[in-house]
C-alpha cells in the first residue's frame, strides 16, 4: 500500500514535471474542429494569444469520470471529461477567475479558489457517447452534484454551463 | 449553617428528581432544534436549489432563442449565399433547451400545467418534425427555411404562454415555500428559546448550588475552626480514635494529661498509648463485642470512672465520656477524658475523715454504754447487799446510814440508767414495741409509785378524768411509762408542798393521745423554755444540785416521744408552775384487754409463798450471794451455779421449779445453756427459765424468748423484782388457765394431741390404736408398783427403773404431763430427794386417771 501510493506520488511528479515541460514548449495545435478557446491571462497559447483545443486534445489529457444525476436530466448520468483544474495547469494558470460563455452566450464567472470549482470537470463524454450541441454538447462543466450537498446550490448549478465553447482567464 | 442544612439533606431525593426532569427538557430541546436546525438547513437549501431566477431565466431564453432561430432564419432567406451553419446552430440551443424544459426537474412543476404540458408538445412537435430538415443538406433546408420560418412564428405564442405560466409557476412555488421556511424558522426560533429557557434555568440552578455549596463550604470551615478551638482550649483530654482504634484527635489537654506529644500518638493504637496494663485486655474485648455486635456498654452512657496511664507509667483514675459519631472515614469514638485524680484524692481523705470522726463518735458512745453498763454491775452488788444488811439488826444510826446509802445508790442508778437509755437513743437500739395495754393503768401505776416520794416534799398528786378510749390502745407501755415518770418526776423535783396532776384525753378524730404533767411549781423562764429538753440542761444549778439530776430527763422524754412518733412541749411561767404536754399515737383497740385480776402491788404484799426449789446460774460472785440471799429469805431452796456448763448439768440432773438464768457468762452464757436444756431429756427441760440481764432491749427479749426463757429479770435485783417474778411463776404453776406473760408451760397440757397425731400418722390408725392399747394395759398394771409405799417395801433402784420406763412410753404418745411428772420423779430419785415422793405419787395418781381417761376416748374413738 505504502509502496504503490509513493509509485502513485512517485508517477504523479513525473507526470506534472513531463506535461510542465511540454506545455513550457508550447501546446500542441487542433487538428480536428476547435470546440473550445481559452483566452485572457494565459502564458501558454497555441494560437496568437489564445489556447484553442478540439475534441483529440482534450482526450489525450487524463480523463476523469463522475456519476451524478443532475436537475436537468433525467437519471444517472456517467460523464466524462477533463478536470477543470487540470487544464487550467496545462495552460499554467493556477489562480484566479474563469468567465465560461455558452454557445447560446450563457455566461457565469468562477474563481479557481473555490472548492467546487476545484472538482468540476469539462465533460465531453455523456453516457460514453459524445455530446451534441441539441443535447448540451459539446462541452459540459459537470460537478458531482451527488456527492455532497455543497454541491447542490444554486452557485453550484449556475456554474454548471453547458454548451461551453470560450474560457476567459481573469487573475 | 444551621438554616441551610435542611434543605441540603432533602437534596439527594428530590434533586435527583430535579435533575432528570431538567436533563430530560434539555434533552428534548436540543434534539428538537437540532430537528428544525436541520429542517430549516434543508428548506433553505432547498430555497437555494430551487431558485428561480436561473429557472425563470431558463424559460425567458426558451423565447429569447426561438427568436433567434427565427432571425438566424430570416438572415439566411434574405442571404441565400450565406452558410447555414447559424440556422442549425440555433435550432440545436434552442432543440436542448425545450429539452431541458422537457426533461429537467425544475420544471416538473410547469410540465404537470395542461396549458404549459400542451405548449410544450406543441413546440416538441415542431422540433421533432424540424429536425429532418434541419439535418438535411443546406440545399434542402434553404428550400424548406420559409417554411420553417412560419411554422416557427406559429410557436411564438405558445413559447411565449410557457414563459408566462412558469413565471406564474415559480411565483406560486417561491411563495410556498418561503412560507414554509418561515413556519420552520418560527418553529426552530422557539425550539431555541426553549433550549435557552431550559439551559438558563440549569445555570440559574447551578448558579444556586455553586452558592449553597460556597456557604456551606463556609460555613462549614467555621465550623470547624470552631470545632477545632473547642478541642483545643478544652479543660478535658479529648482523643478520637477510628473503628481500628488509631488515635486521630489528641488535643492540648490531652497533651498535658497523658505526657505525650501530639506527633508521638497520632496514628498510634490508643491500647498501648493511654491504657494501663490491667484494662487492656477488656478494651480490647469490649471494642471487638463492640465492632462484631454493636452493643454499647460503654459508648454513650454517660460519665464512667476508668483508669488511664500517663507517658511516665503512673495509673491515675479518668472520668470518661465516649460517643461515637459518623466521620468522612467512617466510624470514629469520641472520648472526653477527665483527670479525676484530685478529686478522688480529696474523696478519699473526706471519706477517712468522716470514718474517723464517726468512729471517734462511736467509740466515744460505746465508752458511755460501756462504762454505764459495768457502773451498773458493781452498783448491783452494792445495792444488794445494802439491802441485806437492812434485814439485820441494826442500830437506829446505822439504819439511818444505810437508808442514805440505799437513797444515794438509787440516785446514781437512775443516773447511769438514763445515760445507757440515751446512748442506746441515740443509737437507734431502742425498739418501740406495739402491744396492747392499759394506758389508764399506766398513768395510775406511775401515779402510786411516785406517790412516796412526792410525799416527801409535801406534794399532793391528782389524776385528771379518767378517759375510756385509753383503757385498751395499742402502743408502748414501757416507753410512756418512762416518759410519764420522768416528767412526773421533775415536776415533784421542782415543786415543793404543791399540786401535780396528770391528765390524759384523746384529741378529737385523732389516733393522738395527749398526756398533760401540771405543776404549780417553781416554773420555767421564758428564755430557758426553748433549751429545756436539751441534753445536761440544769436551770438552776444549785437547785438541781440539791434535787439531784444529770439534766438528762427531759432530753430523754424527747427522745422517746420521738421515737413513739410524738411531739412533746412545755408551757410555763416563773413562779406560777409548768405544764407538760406530750401527744403520743396510741391507737383504739377494737378488743377490750384482758386485765390481770391482781395488781402489782398486790404482788408486793404477798409475804408468804409456796417454797420453791430454784437453780440461780450466775457467774458474778457479789450477785450471786445477793440473790441467794434474798430467795433464801423468801424461804426458797436455791442451789448456785457458777457458769452455764454447771447449771447444764444441773438442770439435766435434777428438777428444780425455777431457773434464774445469767445471760453475759464466760465459756457458756445464758442463752446457750437455755437451748441445752429445752433441747434435751432433761429434768429441766420444761421448768421456767428467767433471764438475769442487764441489757433488756427488744432484740435480747426476742433472743432470750427463742432460746426458751419465759421471762427476764433486768439487773440490778431487788427484794421486790424478785418476790413480784417469783409470784407470776408460782401463779402460773397453781393457776394453769391464767395467762401471764410467760408462755404456757407444756406440762400444763394431760396429752399433746400434736404428738398423738404424729404418732398415728406415721404408724397407721390401726398399730397405733392396738399400741396406744398396749401401754395403756401395761402402765395399768405398773402403776400399783410405782405408788409402792416408800416406808415398807422401797427399792429406790427399781423404782427409778419403773418411773424411767413409763417416762420413756408416755412420751411417745404424748402424755406430756404424765412424762414430765416422771421425769420430776425420776430426779429426785436419782438425787435420793425421796422427802418428795408422797408428793410425786399423789401427783402422778391425778394425772394418771386423767391421762388415762383421754387415751381410752383416743382408742374408743376410732
Amino acid at each position: 500500500m505504502l509502496r504503490h501510493s509513493f509509485y502513485a506520488a512517485f508517477t504523479s511528479v513525473v507526470l506534472v514535471v513531463s506535461s510542465f515541460a511540454a506545455s513550457a514548449s508550447d501546446l500542441a495545435s487542433p487538428t480536428g474542429d476547435v470546440i473550445l478557446t481559452v483566452s485572457g491571462d494565459i502564458s501558454v497559447t497555441n494560437h496568437d494569444d489564445l489556447a484553442v483545443f478540439d475534441l483529440a486534445m482534450l482526450q489525450a489529457m487524463d480523463p476523469e469520470q463522475i456519476s451524478t444525476t443532475t436537475i436537468w436530466t433525467d437519471g444517472t448520468q456517467s460523464f466524462t471529461g477533463v478536470s477543470l483544474v487540470g487544464l487550467m495547469d496545462t495552460l499554467q494558470v493556477s489562480d484566479g477567475i474563469l468567465k465560461a460563455t455558452a454557445i447560446n452566450d450563457y455566461s457565469v464567472e468562477m474563481p479557481l479558489s473555490d472548492a467546487a470549482v476545484k472538482n468540476a470537470i469539462v465533460a465531453y463524454l455523456n453516457n460514453g457517447a459524445p455530446m451534441s450541441v441539441r443535447d448540451k454538447g459539446p462541452l459540459w462543466i459537470i460537478f458531482p452534484f451527488d456527492s455532497a450537498a455543497s454541491f447542490q446550490t444554486e452557485l453550484v448549478y449556475s456554474r454548471s454551463i453547458w454548451q461551453l465553447d470560450r474560457l476567459h482567464v481573469l487573475r | 449553617m444551621s438554616k441551610n442544612s435542611r434543605p441540603s439533606f432533602q437534596m439527594p431525593q428530590n434533586k435527583l428528581g430535579g435533575w432528570v426532569l431538567a436533563l430530560l427538557l434539555l434533552a428534548v430541546f436540543a434534539v428538537g432544534a437540532f430537528l428544525y436546525a436541520a429542517n430549516v438547513r434543508s428548506e433553505i437549501d432547498e430555497l437555494a436549489t430551487a431558485n428561480s431566477d436561473s429557472t425563470q431565466w431558463s424559460l425567458a431564453q426558451t423565447e429569447v432563442e426561438l427568436l433567434s432561430f427565427e432571425n438566424a432564419m430570416m438572415v439566411a432567406i434574405a442571404d441565400p449565399t450565406k452558410n447555414l451553419a447559424d440556422v442549425r446552430r440555433q435550432f440545436d440551443i434552442f432543440y436542448s433547451r425545450v429539452n431541458t424544459i422537457q426533461k429537467s426537474r425544475q420544471f416538473s412543476e410547469l410540465r404537470q400545467m395542461p396549458d404549459a404540458a400542451s405548449n410544450v408538445r406543441t413546440v416538441q412537435l415542431f422540433l421533432d418534425s424540424a429536425v429532418p430538415t434541419i439535418d438535411a443538406d443546406d440545399a434542402t433546408l434553404r428550400a424548406a427555411l420559409p417554411d420553417l420560418l412560419d411554422q416557427t412564428r406559429v410557436l411564438d405564442a405558445s413559447v411565449r404562454d410557457l414563459s408566462l405560466r412558469g413565471v406564474e409557476t415559480f411565483a406560486k412555488q417561491s411563495d410556498a415555500l418561503r412560507t414554509r421556511v418561515a413556519r420552520t424558522l418560527r418553529q426552530a426560533t422557539s425550539t431555541t428559546m426553549g433550549l435557552i429557557v431550559v439551559l438558563l434555568c440549569l445555570v440559574f440552578v447551578l448558579l444556586r448550588m455553586v452558592r449553597a455549596s460556597r456557604a456551606r463550604a463556609v460555613a462549614q470551615a467555621l465550623s470547624n475552626s470552631r470545632l477545632n478551638a473547642v478541642v483545643t482550649t478544652s479543660l478535658d483530654a479529648i482523643l478520637v480514635v477510628d473503628r481500628h482504634g488509631k488515635i486521630l484527635v489528641f488535643n492540648d489537654a490531652a497533651e498535658q494529661v497523658f505526657g505525650y506529644s501530639r506527633s508521638e500518638v497520632l496514628g498510634q493504637p490508643m491500647v498501648d498509648m493511654i491504657i494501663p496494663e490491667s484494662s487492656k485486655k477488656a478494651h480490647t474485648a469490649g471494642m471487638k463485642r463492640y465492632l462484631e455486635t454493636g452493643e454499647k456498654r460503654v459508648i454513650g452512657k454517660g460519665r464512667i470512672a476508668l483508669e488511664a496511664i500517663r507517658k511516665d507509667g503512673t495509673v491515675f483514675p479518668v472520668e470518661a465520656s465516649i460517643s461515637s459519631a459518623q466521620s468522612q472515614d467512617g466510624e470514629v469514638f469520641v472520648s472526653y477524658l477527665r483527670d479525676v485524680s484530685a478529686r478522688v484524692e480529696a474523696q478519699k481523705e473526706l471519706i477517712e475523715t468522716r470514718d474517723k470522726a464517726v468512729a471517734g463518735e462511736k467509740a466515744k458512745a460505746d465508752l458511755l454504754a460501756v462504762m454505764s453498763h459495768e457502773m451498773r454491775t458493781p452498783l448491783n452488788g452494792l445495792l444488794g447487799t445494802l439491802e441485806l444488811i437492812q434485814d439485820t439488826d441494826l442500830t437506829p444510826k446505822q439504819r439511818d446510814y444505810t437508808a442514805i446509802m440505799a437513797k444515794s445508790g438509787q440516785l446514781l442508778l437512775h443516773h447511769v440508767n438514763d445515760v445507757l437509755d440515751i446512748s442506746r437513743l441515740d443509737a437507734r437500739k431502742m425498739e418501740i414495741a406495739d402491744d396492747s395495754f392499759d394506758a389508764n393503768a399506766v398513768i395510775q401505776d406511775v401515779l402510786e409509785s411516785q406517790r412516796p416520794v412526792a410525799e416527801t416534799h409535801g406534794n399532793k398528786l391528782v389524776r385528771g378524768p379518767v378517759d375510756k378510749t385509753l383503757s385498751h390502745v395499742k402502743g408502748d407501755p414501757t416507753r410512756l411509762r418512762q416518759v410519764l415518770l420522768n416528767l412526773l418526776g421533775n415536776a415533784i423535783k421542782f415543786t415543793n408542798n404543791g399540786v401535780i396532776s396528770i391528765e390524759a384525753e384523746r384529741l378529737p378524730n385523732n389516733d393522738r393521745v395527749e398526756f398533760r404533767v401540771i405543776d404549780n411549781g417553781i416554773g420555767i423562764g421564758e428564755t430557758d423554755l426553748a433549751r429545756i429538753f436539751d441534753d445536761f440542761v440544769t436551770l438552776d444549778t444549785s437547785y438541781i444540785r440539791s434535787a439531784g439530776g444529770t439534766g438528762l430527763g427531759l432530753g430523754i422524754v424527747r427522745r422517746m416521744t420521738h421515737a413513739m412518733g410524738g411531739k412533746l412541749g412545755v408551757e410555763s411561767e416563773l413562779g406560777e408552775g409548768s405544764l407538760f404536754w406530750v401527744r403520743i399515737p396510741l391507737a383504739v383497740l377494737d378488743t377490750p384487754l384482758e386485765h390481770p385480776t391482781e395488781t402489782e402491788q398486790s404482788h408486793d404484799t404477798v409475804e408468804m409463798q409456796k417454797s420453791m426449789k430454784i437453780l440461780l446460774v450466775e457467774d458474778n460472785q457479789i450477785n450471786r450471794i445477793v440473790a441467794s440471799e434474798m430467795l433464801a429469805k423468801g424461804g426458797h431452796r436455791v442451789t448456785q451455779a457458777h457458769d452455764g456448763r454447771e447449771g447444764v448439768a444441773l438442770a439435766q440432773k435434777t428438777r428444780f421449779d425455777l431457773i434464774l438464768m445469767d445471760i453475759s457468762m464466760p465459756e457458756m452464757d445464758g442463752v446457750s445453756a437455755t437451748q441445752i436444756i429445752r433441747s434435751g431429756a432433761g429434768a429441766c427441760r420444761d421448768v421456767p427459765i428467767i433471764a438475769l440481764t442487764a441489757h433488756a432491749l427488744p432484740d435480747d427479749i426476742k433472743r432470750f424468748s427463742d432460746a426458751g426463757m419465759n421471762d427476764a429479770l433486768i439487773k440490778p435485783i431487788s427484794k421486790r423484782k424478785l418476790t413480784k417474778i417469783l409470784s407470776q411463776v408460782h401463779d402460773t404453776q397453781s393457776t394453769p388457765s391464767a395467762k401471764g406473760r410467760f408462755e404456757p408451760p407444756k406440762y400444763e397440757l394431760i396429752v399433746d394431741q400434736d404428738a398423738l397425731g404424729t404418732f398415728r400418722a406415721n404408724l397407721g390408725a390401726e398399730k397405733s390404736m392396738a399400741l396406744i392399747s398396749d401401754f395403756l394395759t401395761d402402765t395399768r398394771t405398773h402403776m400399783p408398783r410405782l405408788m409402792v409405799d416408800m416406808h415398807s417395801d422401797f427399792d429406790p433402784d427399781s423404782l427409778q427403773q419403773d418411773v424411767h420406763r413409763v417416762a420413756g412410753s408416755a412420751g411417745i404418745f404424748g402424755a406430756v404431763r404424765l412424762r414430765a411428772l416422771l421425769i420430776d420423779f425420776e430426779s429426785d430419785l436419782k438425787s435420793s430427794e425421796y422427802g418428795n415422793i408422797p408428793r410425786h405419787q399423789k401427783e402422778l395418781a391425778a394425772v394418771w386417771k386423767e391421762t388415762d381417761i383421754i387415751l381410752s376416748q383416743e382408742i374408743g374413738r376410732e
